[in-house]
């Protein structure tokens, strides 16, 4: 009879055994994911390696931004010069993984150098963004969990600029060559931890910003140029800001060149996106350039014609039955991402000099970044001599004309960077642009001049976002002009405009 | 303070320990009697005489004993039989002989039957002769309980009063028992008066009952399994008996719920079979959580996740936990509707709790039940588009290519054409670059039919056999079940098996145990994959694919080197979908419970248990080489694991009994440990070397990942039940809980109730007016978060890049101090019978606020963050529920005819967010929004509506073009049902019964992406007429005037510019259905019949489920799309229709037998 009690006795010494008698004393270490890592463990290094590579493969965008540079020209994508939204809007990827670094670094200085780095990137990442928008956060974005500004204000792109050209100068004078310095070794994925290449890097960009805001305020532009071309600069392809993807046996398909994933992928539109535009092409054929054949294979009749943009239905019907498309050497798995390259450099104090802010040679720094780019691209070296004796390879006319000549190089040498090229069109009104006369049209038969902001900030941060619009003459629109976007006349019109077609 | 609760609680528990012991020691296997012979006269007439001297008590009863029929039995080892007594008289009877021992010896008699069993008296009061001697003489009865038409009632309760001893009636009515000559039995049955008839001498008693006219003794199930009469309930709780869940079926049980109690709104997911439901009990109360209810199984917390959820974008649904529960094994289900009936729940109940009541046994002998169901699944709306024009622009072909096959040139269809605002068909020979190998094939329309010969006959098979029985003492129920399903997409297919088992003991008069296992196997196979992402959604790719285009083309979706091949790159050819993306997963899951109940004295009771739900998932997801997208191109397999465990523990000590003659009260004092831990491995293989082996050893690239999370909740509470002359009621509750997952662990909330019976008080004696009760109650509710939101760091992400790791910051800001969400609601109700039962009405108001909302509100981009969690913002939810059940004819043995409503209105309001933030997203797609804004509905649908003139008319860009958009969003709708209702008929005649079930949703909106698609690509039906098309309206002249247009466009102009340029008030439509949800047309074998059979019962029934939409909106009729059935089961994805699986009709055959 007793073996029968032993049975729910022991349940109910079970149950009484798994009742609570503990409090809350384990719960902080319960409600602690095991997976976080926190700031005193987090290696730095593995924040920049995420933001090198993932914002250098934005480089090559042949989307909206391919097409405003004249690059490329897709057949699929509708109404190319509407609907507003396509700037890089950066912050949650790259800006705030930057910020991290830089609070990370910031006291230690055993880590200046990672702390300059993270600081230069982060000037090249923001000088795309308001290069994009115009006004944008900039001061109250990407601060610490503790410190978070929900609702960031728009900070004018005068401030942002300013505060851009001083921190490139700032962080170019703390890094330091010293050998006890920790750098990122091999996580920096753009120069490998070299302190040196980091300081060229720095210089030229601030090169870049300060051509940039010349047309706006020529003092800041004057100050930051000849306080620049005194620094280390990229000289040689050999110190080119370059990410490579990684080739053909890369094990994860994110890390190869995006176009080539999406050939891999077989996804629509992929051969659309190597359809170029008609403004690389008749730039390339006008003067002969040997870059012709490394950039681009000729359509069936073998003949180098690019796609116009925005053609209404009849001339598409009538244009050129089939396009030039880009060389299969872009479509490689292995591609280089230029965030800088020596060329351009050359072009950037070719135009200083024209205009006056710097006392060198126009001509001769026209006539190297010519060079530079050839050899990046492997042309051979009597091909460059023709081209270079030809013409095309001395600057000639009034300064207007040797601005265009120097702007149309450095376009052609700058090609697969969009934004810079669409930039650079944007200030200069170079390589003018032939435009199709399809009418539903929000940009004025024109190039956008800056990117609509972000539908997200309207809902998340109205009120901000509604001041930076206000300011902008004409409201937040892509024909609205951002800070330095103040060249009088602009945008030249091409001298085939209202011809069809524009080539022949 | 806790600490010392928990002290007592531990006591409590120790002196159950002692009391088991206590028991065992002592013993009462004396009970144990034997076989009486048929000696049936009183002791008072049993004349004995014994020798006349001082003799040892022993001897006494020896004699007694030895001259007599009678044995003696001793009670208790205390009683000294040695002790000497003297007696005074020594012939007589032998009641008298017995009383005077009884006096001298200070021990009591009893007698049964042949019996004379030896007690100890120690107590004075006790030593009544009356009381110490006891007589009992049992006969033999038997009899028939019939209801007031003479019907035998089966499964009344007959009992001895003043005894445990009864029965239960058969099937029939009939019953058979013992019982004392001079006794009395009770002979009760729910919804009649109990009654009570003297035995005498009477061998056969026929009992007619009564319908109780005065009481309403319906019996619910509330928190912890507690029974209680319905009458003393200050909440609503509404009922679902078993058998309406398990004729015309659901795969998840979940959704058997639809229509069929108010204030509860159920929709399927677009998952498919075995996929999630969604159920919302009173609206959604909190923004950042998920608004389900908990499932409570016998008592006990299940898991209800839903392991991997699908999302706007895609992602396959592989179901909740509440669709592993059988039908077959539910005796009822109970609905907790407002915090007041889950406040004891805690935070887990904050949003109702569904409590699922297994069967079990409770009678006596075997008892074997077989239910076989069959149904079949086919589409009950089909897409449909429009079949006049094909591919490309212009409506015109000049965006055709041309290309030349065999010397002879053809008009090529360009790849890139997705779009169709080309030509009309002509029948003209085209050629389709990437379906080449077809030669020149017509360009023309496709029959309609196209689609639908896509999808087949689902089946769905389901048997499930259980036999139960019991002893006196025990009790047991084992069922098994099989469920097998073909979905209408083909190579999809589900099963579920499932096992239970209980078993329930009286161990002693004191303890009762109770044990459950019920092991389920669930196995998904080729779960369809759900969301925008037309690449791989199959219902998605379908809607992509123009009428030109035959679906037999591409029935051979592989070109002969293996790669993709389809119409188009993308989306995804179907037939590649179904044969080259399969899925598998299979889960295995084992809830447990065991309970003890032990009653320490007559007044209190305590209650331990232990429950557990643990499975384990494993997932299998495989894309051959060459399937488009991302990382699947190399061919990849995924596999995920899942561990889930969750484990609940309570002791409650229940004290019950009368404070005075008016007054009688319960209080409960328990507590509750939940633990949860959550493990998940998920291994993704890439590039595969072998093509079609999918291993992990065979991939180049494996990316593995572990997750764990876990979670703790200890509580104790308390409730207390007072009840006033049984008409007045007064139910109190508080529970503490200590949450890990908030900041501030602990929190407390309150609730009471109050139920007045006006009918009982008042002594209304009225046929028109049969019952009428008031009730009333305030409860407050917590909220905890999801674990691990507290703090903040970096995430390392499992890619790598040139062989360097990565990490990032993560992207939500973790909140400062997290609290717990808080609900407080206000309920008033009443519950009217009319009519001698014949109409009754319930009907309830509420009003609730949750504050302190829980959110993860979405941040400016430019912050750095996507989010920051935190406390901040109130959702109100106000409704009225109205149940109302009626028998307008009913007549003995022929016709009946009844009819239940049930009606609910609810608006869930939000009315306040954080400072600085004018809104939260639930889903964000760019197109339209589903928001929370403050002094909106929940789930408000937001995005930008025509531009209108002053006078109204819409303005048309300056071109004459197309239509154009405010400059700013607003409200297009929102997501709420304006009001749900649900009707069943039931009429039966003989045994015949036919029930129809009407679904009605009035009110509420959808975006539609499915229409934004068929506009945006020219296949939606309303495209088809695109001559002259004039974009009709005002072109804004900027000076305040406007002038009308008269322009003929081209036809993408008018309709796909609409979707391109975002007008989503075009896109938004009315969710109104009306649908016949359900009919089941069944037959019952008579008894006449059936004494011939084996069998105790024989049912078989026809029936349908999800029949047809007698009202749903124009625009949903038109393209073919059902206005249920959402993409994920969350609250705001109620009003976001994305590519959803075309809805299923079910028709099929239930057989119910038992024997």
């Amino acid at each position: 009879m007793k073996t029968i009690y032993k049975f729910p006795l022991a349940i109910i010494i079970a149950i009484v055994l798994f009742v609570p008698y503990s409090c809350t004393d384990g719960y902080d270490e319960l409600n602690t994911n095991p997976k976080l890592v926190t700031d005193d463990i987090i290696k730095p290094g593995l924040l920049f390696t995420k933001v090198l590579k993932e914002s250098s493969f934005e480089i090559l965008d042949q989307g909206r931004a391919g097409e405003y540079s004249g690059y490329s020209s897709r057949g699929d994508s509708g109404q190319p010069l509407s609907f507003g939204v396509f700037g890089p809007f950066n912050y949650t990827s790259h800006i705030v993984n930057l910020a991290a670094i830089i609070r990370l670094t910031d006291e230690d200085p055993a880590l200046v150098n990672m702390n300059a780095m993270a600081r230069i990137w982060k000037v090249w990442v923001f000088h795309r963004m308001t290069d994009a928008f115009g006004d944008i956060p900039y001061f109250d974005s990407a601060k610490s969990f503790e410190e978070v500004v929900t609702s960031p204000a728009y900070d004018t792109q005068e401030a942002i600029y300013k505060d851009l050209l001083n921190e490139l100068k700032e962080s170019a004078a703390q890094l330091s060559s010293d050998a006890g310095q920790t750098g990122f070794g091999a996580a920096d994925v753009l120069y490998g931890g070299d302190a040196d290449s980091w300081k060229r890097f720095a210089n030229s960009l601030r090169l870049r910003l300060a051509i940039r805001v010349r047309y706006t305020d020529q003092t800041l532009a004057q100050t930051h140029i000849s306080d620049v071309l005194s620094a280390p600069l990229i000289t040689s392809n050999g110190q080119n800001a370059t990410v490579t993807s990684e080739g053909e046996g890369a094990a994860s398909l994110v890390n190869t060149n995006p176009l080539y994933q999406n050939f891999i992928n077989g996804n629509a539109g992929a051969s659309n996106a190597t359809v170029v535009g008609i403004t690389l092409t008749e730039n390339l054929l006008s003067t002969a350039d040997p870059r012709m054949p490394v950039y681009l294979n000729p359509n069936i009749d073998d003949e180098y014609i690019g796609r116009a943009i925005n053609m209404d239905p009849d001339e598409k019907e009538n244009y050129a039955p089939s396009t030039a498309k880009l060389d299969d050497a872009f479509i490689q798995a292995e591609y280089d991402f230029n965030a800088m390259l020596a060329a351009e450099i050359s072009f950037l104090r070719a135009e200083a000099a024209l205009a006056g802010l710097s006392s060198e040679n126009a001509n001769n720094l026209f006539r190297e970044g010519i060079q530079l780019s050839m050899e990046q691209y492997g042309i051979d070296a009597g091909d460059i001599s023709t081209f270079l004796a030809s013409a095309a390879g001395t600057l000639t006319g009034t300064t207007e004309e040797q601005l265009e000549q120097i702007i149309v190089q450095k376009y052609l040498a700058l090609f697969g960077d969009s934004y810079e090229a669409w930039t650079e069109h944007r200030r200069t009104g170079y390589p003018r642009q032939w435009i199709g006369s399809l009418s539903a049209l929000d940009t004025d038969f024109a190039m956008p001049r800056r990117s609509a902001y972000p539908l997200s900030e309207y809902n998340l941060n109205g009120v901000n976002v509604k001041a930076a619009a206000a300011r902008l003459v004409g409201g937040d629109l892509l024909t609205s002009r951002i800070w330095w976007d103040t060249k009088p006349g602009v945008p030249f019109d091409h001298p085939k405009q209202g011809v069809f077609p524009p080539y022949d | 303070m806790k600490l010392s609760v928990l002290r007592q609680l531990f006591m409590i528990s120790k002196y159950c320990v002692y009391g088991l012991i206590i028991q065992c020691i002592v013993g009462t296997s004396l009970l144990a009697s034997r076989e009486a012979s048929a000696q049936k006269q009183s002791i008072e007439k049993i004349n004995i005489s014994i020798e006349k001297r001082t003799k040892k008590l022993a001897d006494i009863l020896n004699q007694i004993s030895e001259s007599t029929d009678f044995e003696f039995a001793l009670n208790s080892k205390k009683i000294n039989l040695e002790k000497n007594i003297e007696l005074d008289q020594y012939t007589g009877s032998l009641g008298t002989i017995l009383r005077e021992i009884s006096d001298k010896a200070e021990i009591g008699f009893r007698r049964v039957n042949n019996n004379i069993f030896i007690r100890n008296i120690s107590k004075k009061g006790e030593r009544d002769h009356s009381f110490a001697v006891e007589e009992m003489l049992e006969v033999d009865i038997s009899g028939k309980v019939t209801d007031e038409n003479g019907q035998g009632l089966p499964g009344a309760t007959v009992v001895v009063k003043g005894l445990s001893t009864g029965t239960t009636s058969d099937l029939d009515g009939n019953y058979k028992m013992t019982a004392p000559d001079d006794g009395i039995i009770v002979v009760s049955y729910v919804g009649y008066v109990t009654q009570e008839v003297q035995v005498g001498a009477r061998s056969e008693i026929n009992i007619q009952m009564t319908p109780d006219a005065q009481q309403l003794s319906e019996i619910v199930v509330t928190a912890f399994g507690i029974e209680r009469e319905k009458k003393a309930l200050g909440y609503s709780v509404q009922e679902v008996s078993g058998d309406e869940l398990v004729e015309a079926r659901e795969i998840n049980v979940a959704n058997s719920l639809k229509g069929k109690v108010a204030g509860v709104f159920v929709n399927s997911s677009s998952g498919g079979p075995g996929g999630s439901s969604f159920v919302q009990i009173r609206g959604s109360s909190s923004l950042g959580g998920d608004n389900q209810p908990l499932y409570v199984v016998d008592g006990i917390p299940i898991s209800n996740d839903n392991l991997n959820q699908t999302n706007i974008f895609a992602g396959r649904d592989f179901g909740d936990g509440i669709k592993d529960i059988n039908p077959d094994d539910i005796e009822s289900i109970s609905v907790l509707k407002g915090p007041s009936a889950a406040a004891l729940y805690g935070s887990r109940g904050a949003n109702g709790v569904i409590l699922i009541t297994t069967k079990k046994s409770s009678k006596k002998g075997i008892g074997v039940s077989f239910n076989s169901n069959a149904t079949f699944e086919t589409i009950n709306v089909i897409p449909k588009f429009q079949n006049t024009y094909g591919p490309t622009y212009d409506d015109d072909d000049r965006s055709f290519e041309s290309t030349t096959i065999d010397g002879q040139t053809y008009d090529q269809i360009p790849s890139w054409a997705i779009d169709n605002w080309g030509p009309k068909f002509d029948d003209r020979l085209v050629v389709y670059p990437l379906l080449r190998d077809l030669g020149p094939v017509p360009y023309s329309a496709q029959p309609q039919d196209n689609i639908r010969n896509f999808y087949n006959t689902g089946s769905t098979f389901t048997n499930t056999i259980s036999v139960s029985g019991g002893a006196d003492k025990v009790s047991y129920r084992v069922s098994a079940s099989n469920m097998d399903n073909k979905g209408i997409i083909p190579n999809s297919e589900f099963k579920r098996r499932t096992f239970s088992a209980r078993f329930g003991a009286d161990v002693t008069d004191r303890l009762h145990i109770e044990a459950k296992a019920n092991f389920i196997n669930s196995i998904g196979v080729n779960r369809p994959i759900a969301g925008v992402s037309s690449g791989t959604n199959v219902a998605g790719s379908i809607n992509l694919i123009p009428q030109n285009i035959n679906l037999d083309w591409l029935k051979e979706y592989k070109n002969p080197d293996g790669s993709h091949r389809n119409w188009r790159a993308s989306p995804t050819n179907p037939y590649w979908i179904i044969n080259e993306m399969p899925s598998e997963d299979s889960r295995d899951r084992l809830i447990g419970l065991m309970s003890a109940n032990y009653k320490l004295t007559d007044w209190l009771n305590v209650q331990a248990r232990v429950g557990s739900d643990s499975y384990t998932e494993s997932q299998r997801q495989q894309y051959n080489q060459g399937t488009p997208g991302g990382s699947y191109v190399n061919g990849r397999v995924d596999f995920n694991q899942y561990r889930v465990n969750e484990l609940n523990t309570d002791v409650l000590v229940t004290a019950s009994g009368s404070l005075s003659e008016d007054f009688k009260g319960t209080l409960s004092v328990g507590s509750n440990r939940y633990t949860r831990s959550w493990e998940k491995v998920a291994t993704v293989g890439q590039n595969m070397d072998i093509p079609g082996l999918y291993t992990i050893e065979n991939a180049k690239l494996v990316i593995p990942s572990y997750d764990i999370i876990k979670k703790e909740i200890q509580s104790v509470y308390m409730t207390g039940q007072l009840a006033y002359k049984n008409y007045i009621f007064l139910d109190v509750t508080a529970r503490n809980d200590w949450s890990s997952t908030l900041s501030n662990y602990s929190f407390i909330y309150p609730s009471a109730s109050l139920s007045y019976a006006i009918t009982d008080a008042l002594k209304v004696d009225s046929e028109l007016l049969t019952f009428a009760k008031l009730r009333l109650s305030y409860a407050q509710a917590g909220n905890d978060a999801d674990p691990y939101k507290t703090k903040g760091g970096y995430n390392v992400q499992s890619q790598f890049f040139q062989g360097q790791r990565f990490a990032s910051i993560q992207g939500s800001v973790p909140p400062v101090n997290l609290k717990n969400e808080l609900s407080s609601s206000f309920e008033v109700g009443t519950d009217v019978r009319l009519f001698n039962n014949r109409v009754s009405i319930d009907f309830t108001y509420y009003s609730s606020k949750t504050s302190n909302q829980i959110l993860n509100v979405g941040l400016s981009e430019a912050s750095g963050y996507g989010s920051l969690f935190l406390n901040a913002g109130e959702v109100s939810n106000k409704g009225i529920e109205l149940f109302v059940s009626a028998t307008p004819i009913k007549s003995t043995n022929s016709l009946t005819w009844g009819i239940d409503v049930n009606f609910s209105k609810n608006n869930s309001k939000v009315e306040s967010l954080v400072d600085g933030i004018d809104r939260y997203n639930f889903i964000s797609t760019g197109n339209a929004s589903i928001v929370a804004i403050p002094g909106l509905p929940y789930g408000t649908i937001y995005g930008y509506k025509y531009k209108r003139s002053p006078d109204g008319e819409l303005v048309v860009h300056e071109s004459g073009d197309y239509y154009v958009r405010e400059d700013d969003q607003s409200v297009l709708g929102d997501v709420q049902p304006d009001w749900l209702a649900g009707v069943t008929n039931t009429l039966s005649f003989k045994g015949i019964s036919l029930s129809a079930l009407l679904d009605i949703r009035m009110g509420g909106e959808i975006y539609s992406w499915s229409r934004v698609d068929q506009n945006a690509k020219g296949t939606g039906v309303w495209t088809n007429n695109r001559d002259n098309l004039v974009v009709e309206g005002v072109i804004d002249n900027n000076d305040g005037t406007y002038t009308p247009t008269s322009k003929t466009v081209l036809s993408q102009n008018r309709f796909a510019q609409l979707s391109w340029g975002n007008i989503g008030e075009e896109f938004v439509l009315d969710a109104t259905y009306v649908s016949l949800r359900e009919v089941t047309l069944g037959y019952s074998l008579s008894k006449s019949i059936l004494s011939k059979t084996p069998f105790n019962s024989a049912k078989f029934s026809v029936v349908g489920r999800n029949l047809l939409y007698l009202y749903r909106d124009a625009k949903f009729e038109e393209m073919g799309i059902a206005p249920e059935s959402a993409f994920a089961p969350t609250a705001a994805a109620q009003g976001y229709e994305a590519f959803s699986m075309p809805t299923t009709r079910s028709l099929g055959f239930n057989l119910s037998l038992t024997f």
